[in-house]
Formats: structure tokens, C-alpha cells, sequence
């Protein structure tokens, strides 16, 4: 009886200890130290080295970084729990529902902070202050993240083969399936037997690069009223979510997405000369050497091309490089750019100490010179502040590729597929806008005669069809 | 006469008052082990299958629609995907357990009898177990690119390509075989080590009878590592639960190789937590009992051997 006593209490303590890890905690920490996080990815370090170096010698806060692939693993337990840094800045932050849990620090008041003159929320690009908001536990709308990128994506090309072989920049799709067709009939000789063809891209690795290029074909065929229907996910007819997989109709708001796949399957999947050996098989690696030794003309890329291919290849290209703007899709079509990675987000844990310190260096990185270092030293992407103040000349002087992305992001109307639609965070990689996250790419390469438009549209529009009450369930919405 | 009673008495209290004490120490960690590890890490994950989002948050359920989440997963298993991913899933019990296990087995004995080649075998197997999968994948996806990967490079000479190995309904049968290579390792070690342990005098006296290697694998060394053999054919059956990695690495889960570890694995990084925690904890409910039955089953077929 008594063993039976023991035993309860020490297992009644136990419990007790077991639960106690949940609940918010406040960590005391240096409050002349800023501690961040960084996705360690295509960007490099180098911009957060010396963003922080010289924020520290202008303010005298020690600040340290930290770059990691993993930090999506427990970003989770940090803000629950105790957090290790004071900002955090990464692609797929679940902040929507971080927010909501009461996890992140309230930003209102850096939105109206000043920076250089002009309110924070004024620097911003268009839409990155609407993307910023969410509903806090109370359900009331705050800002709770700053957006990291604006991003460009789209053809990168070798910009002295072009000139040497007197090869134009096509500004349509005609133009470009022209370039094409001119670039193999040259015969250029690339070494070891082999001749330049116009594409080195990997269908192993990353097959998703050829979105950037068919997302802004599909803007310039649709118009953004249809892709912000499309994002809606609501029934094109009724706007009700019940038939919101009705935006996967191929013959209703998601035809011109198959028409820009048609562009696309006839240049490349129709096409195996227009890609580097095996393409569509082959690693990212293989694909970036390709482009580095002058195998290929083009390659489907990021923002973070350049910087991403030279750390590959371990050398500097000695060709200069630039992003063109996509060919337009008609010749009367209006040029738009893809905000790749668009809702990546600089959040603040609400747990840290140095919640203040912390809104200032986010203030700090809007500032222009700030802006300015981020594209000097991540080679070509841009923070998602606006630039138009930006004097980027002496950059853009020596580098043709920063002024290419520069170009691209001034002179386009700029669109992204980031959403704040519950579907797409309560339903991860089920949507948005390949179904269940499969891409088609290479599959098409591999049998083109099994992944045409009017197979793969009824075969998503289908899934999304017997899927969508599911769907609609685990996102809570009616 | 009382003194000595009393002096019994006491002695007896004290070998209670010790066996107890010596009884919560004992118990103390497999109990805290157990409410820490499993209690304190399951209950948020059993909670979660009783929530759904509420303006982006997730509340508890009202009562009557307490397991709305369980009847939006019974109504998933209609759904295509749902039926491929178990399907998918349910392949690495034979992979595990019908393929891995009995090559493993096979190639032990090898190991063990010391035949030929067995350093080169035991090279061949372990360093698949001691490397990071990660580094593994990337070795074995790479190994088949057509321009750089070895094997590519070489059976493309003799004419065939690999160009479509991970693509498609190949896809597939290029994650199973690199299960079947990486798994061979984790089970021959601990099938060695099993091994290993059977008294010398045994075989030497088989030996001296003239039995067979065949007949000494299958009656001797079979029911002499039964215990092991029976945690590796569990351990397979809990793979149909575990593999995520391996396709993730692979084929970033595309092409029907979406298994539900990767599957739960990526809903968690997302928001709507109810969806995985409600998935894992069916397959816990469904899977426990069956490999409790099976592990019983398996035990009763060898009694076990001390020795």
C-alpha cells in the first residue's frame, strides 16, 4: 500500500514535470547583443556579415548571425519555448499561425517607425504591407512579419556568347523559339565533342525553375484579375470555398496556366535539343557547370543565380551574365515578374528580450545604403524595400546581372502566388498551383505523350475536384 | 525470547523498507523515461486530433463534433492519394521484411562462416549503416546521372540510360532499391552480432556430425538468433510507419513515393497540425496492436535460447 503511494507520487510528479516545457518563457539575454537566424540558402552570408558589421559600428550592439538549413525544424519549439535569436529570417515561416498562437511579436509599431524621413510601411514594395498582417490570439489584424525578398526569376543568359555570336535578346516567345533554332544551327563548339545548345537545366533537382518563366507567361495570357481568382480559391461563379476547386477548371480561370505548360512543352519537352544531355534527368550540378563552361546559352534560374552557380562551380564566371525579361507571350502582352520566394518573412520571436533592438535592425536593413549592401553582397537579389531611391550605379557599373534583376523588378508589374488564403497554410503542398506539389516537368521531357495539357489539367482538376472537401475541413473554412 | 522477536521484526521491516526503496529506484527510470519521452512528447500530438483552426489557431473541438477529424481522415481513405499513400507505404513491409531481412540473413552467415570475400562484404554492407543518409542519397542519386555518376557513365557505354531511373513508375523501384542496399547494412550488423554469440562447441559439434552449412543455417543459426531476427521483422513491419527520409532525399516524394512518414513529416512544418497528428496516431492505433500480434506469434515459434 505504501510502494502504491510512493509509486503515485513520484509518477504524479513526474506528469507534472513532463508538462511543464509547455508555456511561454522569456530567456534574459545581453540587451547590447542581437542574435539572428538566417536560412542559409542561395543568398549567401556575406550581406549578413556586413549588414551586421556595420550596424554594430554605427550603434555599438554586438550582433550575431547564425546561417542554417534546419532552422524550419525547430523554429516551432524556439518560439514555444525558449528562443535563441531575436529575428528570424527564412522561406516557409508558418506565421499566419504562429501569430495567431500569440508566438510572435507584435510589429505595428515598427510600421510606423521612421526610417530615412518616410514611414517603415513606406518603404516597403506594393503588397509586402498587406502580406504582412494576420489576425493575433484575439483575432484582431497586426503586422507580424516583414517580407524578405521581393525576388526575380526567369531566363539567365550568357551575355558575351551572345554578343560574340551576334544573338539578340528575344522579347517574344516567337523570338525565342527563333534563338533557339539559331543557337543549334551554329554549331559553336563547347569542347570534349560537344556543341552549345540554348538550355542547361536540371529536371532531377530543380524542375521547378521553369515555373518562374510559365507563371509569368500565364500572367501576361490571364491578367491579374484571374490570378488573384485563382489565389482566392473561392468558386469563380458563387465565391463560395464549396466550389473552389473550380479554379482548376481548364476551361474556366485555369486555362491560360495550360496554354503558358503548351508554351512551354513545345520549346522544351518537344524539343530534347534545346536542353543540355539528358536534362530532365540529370542534378543541379551537371546543369550549373553546363552554364559555367559555355555548354549552354540559357539556364531557368532565380535571383540568387549567380552567386548560387559560381559557389557550385567554386569560381568566379568569367562571362558576364544577366536575367532577361521573359519573352513576352504575345507580342502585345504586358511584362510582368514572378516575386519568387515572395513569402519568405523577417519575423520577431515574442519571446525574445531584445524585441526593440531586434525592430531596429529590421528598420536598419530598409534603410538605402542597407539595401544597397544586400545587393552588392547577395550578387543580385533584393530586399522586398522599394529600391527607386536606391543609387545602385556603381554596382550596376561593373555588374551586368544586378542591373539585369534591377531592370526587371522597375520595369515589370510585379505578381506573386504567395497567399494568406487558410487552404494553402492549413493544406501544405497540396495547392498553389501544382497539386499535391508535383511538378510535370520532367515527366514531360521523359513521355511527352502522357503529360500534354489536356492530360495533366483533368487529371489536377479531377484530384483537386474529390479532394477539395477534405481539403476545406482541415482548413476550417465553410 | 521477546528481544529476539523484536530483533526479527525489525530486520524484516528494514529488508521491506530496502526492497521498496530499491524497487523506486529501479522503476524511477523506465517511469520517468516513459512520462518525459512518450507522455509529455504524445499528449500534445493526442490533443491536436481534437482541434481545429479557428482564425488560424487551433481550438479544441465542441463536443459534438468531437472526432471531426478522424471522419474527415475516413473520409480521405477514399480519396485516390490517400489509398496510393498507404500503398506506397505498405510496401516497406515487404521490403523490410520479406527482402532486406532474409538477403541480410543470408549474407550474415557468409560473414559469419567467414567464406570468401567476406571483408569486401562486410565493406559493401556497413558503410551504407555508418554514413549519414543524407550523404547516402546524394551518393546514390548522383551515382546514376548520366554525364557525372559512375554508374551512369558506365551503362551508358554498354547502351542503356539512366536517364528516366527517377522519373515516373521508376521512381518508385529506385527508392526501394536503395532501401534494400541501405537496410542490408543495419541488419547484418546486429544478425552478426547475434551470430557471434553462438557458442563455438555448437557448430564444432555440428561440424564433427557432418552437417551441412545449409542444414546448420537453417537448424542451428536460424533458431539460435530467432530473438534478433524477431526485432529486425518488427522493426521492418514499424517501417511502413518510419521511411520518410529516403524518398524525401530521392524524389522529394513525387512519382508515388509519398509515404505517410513523409507526409506527416511535411504537414507538420505547415499549419494545420490536426491533419498529421490525427494520421499518426490512426496508424499507432491500427499498426500497435498488429505488431504486438505478430512479435507474440514470432516468439512462440523458437522457444528462447540462453546461452
Amino acid at each position: 500500500m505504501k510502494l502504491n503511494k510512493y509509486l503515485l507520487a513520484t509518477v504524479a510528479c513526474l506528469s507534472a514535470l513532463s508538462l511543464t516545457g509547455c508555456g511561454k518563457k522569456t530567456v534574459k539575454r545581453n540587451e547590447n547583443e542581437l542574435l539572428i537566424c538566417v536560412y542559409d540558402g542561395g543568398y549567401g552570408t556575406d550581406w549578413i556579415d556586413a549588414l551586421a558589421k556595420d550596424y554594430e559600428a554605427k550603434t555599438g550592439i554586438t550582433v550575431t548571425w547564425t546561417a542554417d538549413t534546419s532552422l524550419l525544424d525547430r523554429i516551432e519549439d524556439q518560439l514555444n519555448n525558449v528562443s535563441d535569436y531575436d529575428i528570424y529570417m527564412s522561406q516557409d515561416i508558418n506565421w499566419q499561425n504562429f501569430a495567431a498562437q500569440g508566438l510572435l511579436a507584435n510589429l505595428d509599431d515598427l510600421y510606423d517607425q521612421d526610417v530615412e524621413g518616410v514611414k517603415f510601411k513606406d518603404r516597403l514594395v506594393p503588397a509586402a504591407e498587406e502580406m504582412s498582417k494576420a489576425e493575433d490570439e484575439n483575432g484582431d489584424m497586426h503586422y507580424y512579419k516583414v517580407c524578405y525578398t521581393q525576388g526575380a526569376g526567369g531566363i539567365v543568359y550568357n551575355i558575351d556568347m551572345f554578343e560574340e555570336h551576334g544573338w539578340q535578346v528575344p522579347t517574344t516567345y516567337e523570338e525565342l523559339k527563333t534563338l533557339c533554332q539559331t543557337i543549334i544551327n551554329a554549331h559553336v563548339d563547347a569542347g570534349d565533342r560537344k556543341t552549345v545548345v540554348p538550355f542547361a537545366w536540371s529536371g532531377s533537382d530543380r524542375q521547378y525553375y521553369w515555373d518562374y518563366l510559365v507563371f509569368e507567361w500565364w500572367a501576361q495570357l490571364a491578367g491579374m484579375e484571374t490570378i488573384n481568382k485563382f489565389r482566392a480559391f473561392k468558386g469563380p461563379d458563387d465565391g463560395t470555398y464549396a466550389k473552389g476547386y473550380e479554379v482548376y477548371n481548364p476551361t474556366g480561370v485555369y486555362k491560360d496556366f495550360w496554354t503558358a505548360y503548351d508554351m512551354w512543352y513545345d520549346l522544351i519537352a518537344m524539343n530534347k535539343s534545346n536542353s543540355i544531355n539528358g536534362a530532365y534527368g540529370t542534378n543541379l550540378l551537371t546543369a550549373q557547370s553546363a552554364f559555367a563552361n559555355k555548354e549552354a546559352a540559357m539556364i531557368p534560374y532565380g535571383q540568387w543565380a549567380k552567386h548560387e552557380i559560381e559557389n557550385a562551380v567554386n569560381r568566379k564566371l568569367d562571362f558576364d551574365v544577366a536575367m532577361m525579361p521573359t519573352p513576352k507571350a504575345k507580342a502585345d502582352s504586358a511584362q510582368y515578374n514572378y516575386m519568387v520566394g515572395f513569402g519568405d518573412s523577417m519575423i520577431i520571436p515574442e519571446n525574445t528580450p531584445n524585441k526593440k533592438l531586434a525592430k531596429d535592425f529590421i528598420a536598419y536593413m530598409a534603410t538605402k545604403e542597407a539595401c544597397k549592401t544586400f545587393v552588392e553582397k547577395a550578387e543580385g537579389p533584393f530586399l522586398a524595400f522599394d529600391y527607386s531611391g536606391v543609387d545602385l550605379s556603381s554596382i550596376e557599373a561593373n555588374d551586368t546581372y544586378v542591373k539585369s534583376i534591377h531592370d526587371k523588378l522597375s520595369n515589370s508589374t510585379c505578381f506573386h502566388l504567395a497567399s494568406q488564403n487558410p487552404m494553402t497554410y492549413f493544406n501544405v503542398n497540396k495547392l498553389m498551383p501544382w497539386i499535391e506539389n508535383n511538378y510535370y516537368y520532367a515527366s514531360a521531357c521523359s513521355k511527352p505523350e502522357d503529360n500534354t495539357s489536356a492530360t495533366l489539367s483533368t487529371k489536377i482538376y479531377n484530384t483537386a475536384k474529390n479532394s477539395w472537401p477534405v481539403w476545406m475541413r482541415n482548413a476550417g473554412v465553410n | 525470547m521477546e528481544n529476539t522477536i523484536d530483533k526479527k521484526e525489525k530486520r524484516k521491516r528494514f529488508i521491506i523498507k530496502g526492497t521498496t526503496i530499491f524497487i523506486i529506484v529501479m522503476l524511477f527510470y523506465p517511469v520517468a523515461h516513459f512520462l518525459l519521452m512518450w507522455f509529455g512528447v504524445n499528449i500534445n500530438s493526442i490533443l491536436l486530433t481534437f482541434k481545429t483552426p479557428v482564425r488560424n489557431k487551433l481550438e479544441f473541438l465542441k463536443f459534438n463534433e468531437l472526432f471531426y477529424n478522424y471522419q474527415t481522415l475516413f473520409a480521405s481513405l477514399k480519396l485516390e492519394t490517400t489509398q496510393k499513400l498507404f500503398m506506397a507505404s505498405g510496401v516497406y513491409f515487404i521490403i523490410s521484411c520479406f527482402i532486406t531481412l532474409p538477403i541480410a540473413m543470408f549474407f550474415s552467415y557468409f560473414i559469419f562462416k567467414k567464406i570468401s570475400w567476406n571483408g569486401f562484404f562486410k565493406v559493401i554492407f556497413f558503410i551504407p549503416s555508418i554514413l549519414p543518409l543524407v550523404v547516402l542519397t546524394f551518393i546514390y542519386k548522383n551515382s546514376f546521372d548520366v554525364s557525372s555518376g559512375f554508374i551512369g557513365v558506365a551503362l551508358g557505354k554498354m547502351g542503356v540510360s539512366t536517364l528516366d531511373l527517377f522519373i515516373g513508375d521508376n521512381a518508385q523501384w529506385m527508392v526501394w532499391i536503395f532501401c534494400i542496399w541501405a537496410g542490408i547494412g543495419y541488419d547484418v550488423i546486429l544478425l552478426t552480432s547475434g551470430m557471434a554469440r553462438i557458442p563455438r562447441d555448437i557448430l564444432e559439434s555440428c561440424k564433427m556430425d557432418g552437417v551441412k552449412p545449409m542444414k546448420e543455417f537453417f537448424r542451428i543459426i536460424i533458431p539460435l538468433t530467432w530473438p534478433t531476427i524477431t526485432t529486425l521483422f518488427v522493426l521492418g513491419m514499424m517501417s511502413v510507419f518510419n521511411v520518410f527520409m529516403q524518398p524525401m532525399f530521392i524524389t522529394q516524394g513525387q512519382f508515388n513515393t509519398m509515404t505517410i512518414g513523409l507526409q506527416i513529416y511535411q504537414q507538420s512544418r505547415g499549419s494545420g497540425l490536426q491533419e498529421p497528428a490525427t494520421l499518426g496516431l490512426f496508424c499507432s492505433l491500427v499498426g500497435a496492436p498488429i505488431i504486438v500480434l505478430v512479435r507474440y506469434l514470432l516468439n512462440k515459434k523458437y522457444e528462447d535460447v540462453s546461452f
